[in-house]
């Protein structure tokens, strides 16, 4: 059968599952902010002092669009990959290592603004930052680990035969 | 089912994630969330456009007939207003009589010590010493709202200064009023004034203002009435965008303007 959806479903769906909660945390933590940037506040610190300085910057939006809209987006669709990589879509995977590629991109970008442009970091923003990179280490352990398990897969499939 | 399971899980979450984003937004509409102990007050002008001076509250220093008004919406617990601070004196310094600057209080919510902030600068104002007071509390933005009462920098640093802990209502308070003390303001006055209505209606006043321009960051900027924008507040892009306006370039340079805005035509 040549359909996206193989048989014996998703190799690994705990890994796909954690990188769906993940993005689940994500996407809460960007509904915040958008909604906190959209309503004309900045969002309250509780760890550090520079979150108004950050979201108040124009590093915050992109035209009228606040960019933890975009991110938001991001991690919906990387959840959507997700959930479906766990339910035995394999085709979707690619998308989801595209899509963290991105989310990393872009949030190494915002930690050098945080750091060395604006001097000041936002509590919001850093937990973004480390759910993006812990997904992509989730990501490219799924790779890790089809690679490590595809000759044994191949062999139970031989021996099936 | 187990089909179509993944893609109702996706759907949930997508109606979630909008209710949730619907609920937020409702709980944080200003009705129903007041912050700021603030009396309402009917705003004396609110459909004034920038660079248009209300003589009665508005802090104006520089030419009265200056060809250039920079007009400021500012907070002053806010970080990048105090580091524009230096660089609007010095461009003070360096234009005179050319360069008029407007100052308008947008204390942001999540900013615990900005209201507070405004009311000591206008406190310190109704005995006419505005400017001081602002000009010291930018100055020592980073001392002030953790309670430390040194100023300038030699000022050693204390470990609550190096701290992320922000003092309490009264200390900033009792701060506050040792920078009225430095300043030779009368204290009594000046700690009665702190709490009083007319101090927290102009801040109210030029809080709406904001408002109604759509003002939703600080620090604000415009310059002969149109919004200049604030990444480019290094000393040399913003005189770069006064001596546009002072050789008449300024309609070209600016990006966008607020509605209602008029403009000034340079002299």
């Amino acid at each position: 059968m040549s359909n996206s959806r193989p048989a014996h479903g998703s190799p690994h769906p705990r890994l796909f599952a954690s990188v769906a909660l993940l993005s689940l945390a994500g996407l809460a933590d960007s509904i915040y902010l958008t909604v906190t940037h959209l309503t004309g506040e900045n969002a309250a610190c509780f760890a550090s002092s520079g979150c108004s300085e950050v979201l108040s910057s124009v590093y915050a939006s992109v035209g009228k669009i606040p960019l933890a809209a975009f991110g938001a987006w991001g991690y919906f669709a990387a959840f959507s990959c997700a959930i479906l990589a766990a339910f035995g879509y394999p085709r979707v995977r690619t998308f989801l290592t595209v899509i963290v590629a991105g989310m990393v991109v872009t949030t190494l970008w915002l930690l050098y603004v945080q750091a060395f442009v604006l001097h000041a970091f936002c509590d919001f923003c850093l937990i973004s930052a480390a759910l993006s990179l812990s997904l992509s280490a989730l990501v490219a352990t799924s790779y890790f680990i089809k690679r490590r398990h595809r000759p044994a897969a191949e062999r139970a499939v031989l021996l099936e035969s | 089912m187990r089909r179509y399971l993944p893609f109702l899980v996706i759907g949930a979450v997508f109606l979630i994630a909008i209710g949730s984003g619907l609920v937020l937004w409702q709980a944080k509409q200003p009705s129903s969330a007041p912050v700021a102990p603030i009396p309402p007050v009917v705003p004396s002008a609110p459909k004034e456009a920038p660079g248009t001076p209300e003589p009665k509250s508005l802090h104006v220093r520089g030419g009265a007939n200056a060809p250039v008004t920079v007009e400021e919406f500012g907070d002053f617990q806010c970080r990048p207003c105090a580091k524009l601070a230096p660089t609007l004196l010095k461009l003070e310094e360096h234009y005179g009589e050319r360069l008029r600057v407007i100052f308008r209080h947008k204390p942001l919510r999540p900013h615990e010590h900005a209201v507070i902030a405004a009311c000591a600068a206008e406190a310190a104002g109704l005995q006419g010493r505005f400017w001081e007071m602002h000009d010291l509390l930018f100055e020592n933005w980073a001392r002030w709202q953790r309670g430390v009462d040194t100023i300038g920098p030699e000022a050693s640093p204390s470990r609550r200064l190096q701290s992320n802990v922000l003092a309490l209502d009264a200390e900033v308070r009792e701060v506050f009023i040792k920078y009225a003390e430095w300043l030779k303001l009368d204290l009594e006055r000046f700690k009665t004034d702190i709490d009083s209505a007319e101090v927290k209606a102009r801040i109210e006043s030029d809080r709406l203002h904001a408002n109604s321009l759509g003002i939703d960051r600080t620090p604000t900027i415009y310059l002969n009435g149109r919004i200049l924008d604030v990444s480019r507040h290094g000393l040399e892009a913003f005189q770069a965008a006064i001596e546009a306006e002072l050789t008449g370039k300024g309609e070209e340079k600016t990006a966008s303007s607020p509605p209602g805005a008029t403009p000034e035509q340079p002299k």
